[in-house]
């Protein structure tokens, strides 16, 4: 029993799932209830890119994921608010214009390798100690910053005129808010790869909301079910011999068709 | 009756003009706002009414002329908490949201705070006194969306309140809401007005009642058509054309 904590790259994996499951509702809450949870989506497009040119000039992949998805957030926000295109269509344009950049730059870092694979769906198996060191700082960055403008986050999302003039500052609390996205996803990518990110950030938070819960508590509930999920996908990976961000998704998924089921 | 003190503006408007495109939504408006006063904002839909409403808090800057807030330019005013603010989101609200009434009553002193800062048993103290106002504390655990439009209403009614406004301004708050209700609601405005002091601004398209309930009317319909107390506006040939009914002869 408990033999698996002799692996590092169980340990490994287990430091940065809890950072990940802890952080993912928080910001799939604010994504969810504003209707946003493409954006999720599109900025896991975008980390692709960024893979892409981390394995190209030989930085850190998930360095170049991050940077990626933050220029990419504040680059659909400020086109979001130019009011040129509509905020679903800026999501489809950098969606699929980085998804065609990453192929193009993945055939000129000689094709599509193994390491590629671990990244659209996640492998903690190569996870580096450096990596869980990243991760670690950057998600409790993340983390800091939710509590700070929790009050403010919950004020927008519930009712951002009201918000306005009240004298918070909604257009910077949203771009910050989407840029702490774009953290996320990217964050994400060796736990549960690019593929299924969108699935941690989004299904817990809906299970929980299925509840019908004070916006507290509907946070609680999310980051238990996050939490759990990420915990026992990544035992029950090692144990089965499956990929653990699968696996992980598979068990946010039936939770979350149970809540629905008995809540019928 | 409320007193009205006409030494204290509150809002003031100067020659504020703002289209959207070509067409004028807003034509040289000008237009003052008293400490104690009830001010009907009223006119069609489409008269502009919004637009004045989102010039005078901020949301929108005029082309021409300017607006003044508690005697401060709006572009230099930072005392935003002296403004309670009811939006349309009020008759308008997402029945899945998980929010109680406790919580959405607690984003009204969210402003009062900073960063990382949390409310205080001051604060809730606060909450629960405005909840207690409208007559809405035994529901404070219920979630906002179970409610009914009318006891919704009065939550956001006491999340303004929460903010120990000066005045509160009310976009279109009787939209969808039965007779009853608006009975109880322009009710409670008159406790607000009269009894807490409070100056209210109330944009609404139903011009019979407003110029009913309100102690000041201001009839926008692009320009600013009719400006002064509802009596002389019942009376008026602007109420004929615009109801259909005859000129009122109040009692």
């Amino acid at each position: 029993m408990l033999d698996f904590f002799q692996y590092g790259f169980i340990v490994r994996g287990l430091e940065i799932g809890v950072i990940i499951g802890a952080i993912a509702p928080l910001i799939g809450i604010f994504l969810v209830l504003r209707r946003y949870s493409l954006i999720a989506d599109t900025l896991s497009h975008v980390s692709l890119a960024g893979v892409a040119i981390g394995l190209l000039t030989g930085i850190n992949p998930l360095l170049t994921a991050v940077g990626a998805a933050v220029v990419s957030s504040l680059a659909i926000e400020r086109l979001r608010l130019s009011k040129r295109v509509y905020g679903e269509s800026a999501l489809s344009i950098f969606l699929s214009g980085s998804l065609a950049l990453a192929i193009v730059l993945l055939s000129l870092a000689h094709g599509f390798s193994v390491d590629l694979f671990n990244y659209l769906f996640g492998s903690i198996v190569t996870v580096k100690q450096s990596d869980v060191g990243i991760i670690l700082v950057l998600g409790i960055f993340v983390l800091v910053a939710i509590i700070a403008l929790y009050k403010e986050l919950v004020y927008i999302t519930f009712d951002e005129e009201a918000a306005r003039v009240g004298g918070i500052p909604t257009r910077t609390i949203n771009t910050i808010l989407i840029i702490l996205a774009g953290f996320t996803v990217a964050l994400s990518i060796p736990i549960v790869g690019i593929l299924l990110i969108s699935a941690l950030i989004v299904i817990p938070v809906v299970t929980a909301l299925q509840l019908r819960k004070s916006f507290l508590q509907t946070i609680i509930y999310a980051e238990v079910i996050s939490l759990f999920c990420v915990t026992l996908g990544i035992i029950g990976s090692f144990y089965l011999n499956i990929p653990a961000g699968g696996a992980i998704v598979l068990l946010t998924l039936i939770i979350f068709i149970g809540v629905l089921v008995q809540k019928k | 009756m409320q007193q009205v003190d006409h030494l204290t503006t509150i809002i003031r408007l100067e020659h504020v003009s703002f289209s959207y495109g070509e067409e004028p939504a807003v034509s040289d408006i000008s237009l003052g706002v008293h400490k104690g006063d009830y001010l009907g904002l009223i006119g069609p839909n489409g008269g502009g009414k919004s637009t004045l409403l989102k010039l005078m808090l901020g949301i929108l800057a005029p082309q021409k002329g300017t607006v003044s807030l508690f005697n401060t330019d709006i572009k230099k005013f930072k005392d935003w908490q002296k403004i309670g603010y009811v939006s349309q989101q009020a008759t308008h609200i997402d029945p899945t949201f998980p929010m109680t009434v406790e919580e959405v009553v607690r984003m009204g002193r969210y402003p009062k705070r900073g960063l990382f800062r949390m409310l205080t048993k001051n604060d809730k103290n606060i909450v629960k006194e405005s909840l207690s106002q409208v007559e809405m504390l035994p529901f404070k655990n219920k979630l906002i969306g179970d409610l009914s439009g009318g006891q919704q209403q009065r939550v956001f009614i006491a999340r303004a309140l929460a903010g120990q406004p000066e005045v509160i301004v009310l976009d279109e708050p009787t939209v969808g809401v039965d007779v009853k209700t608006q009975k109880q609601f322009y009710s409670l405005m008159q406790k607000l007005n009269q009894e807490l002091r409070l100056t209210l601004i109330l944009v609404s398209h139903e011009l019979d009642i407003v110029a009913h309930e309100a102690t000041e009317i201001a009839y926008v319909n692009c320009s600013l058509v009719y400006h002064g107390v509802p009596k002389k506006f019942l009376h008026s040939e602007y109420f004929e054309k615009l109801t259909g009914k005859g000129v009122h002869s109040d009692a």
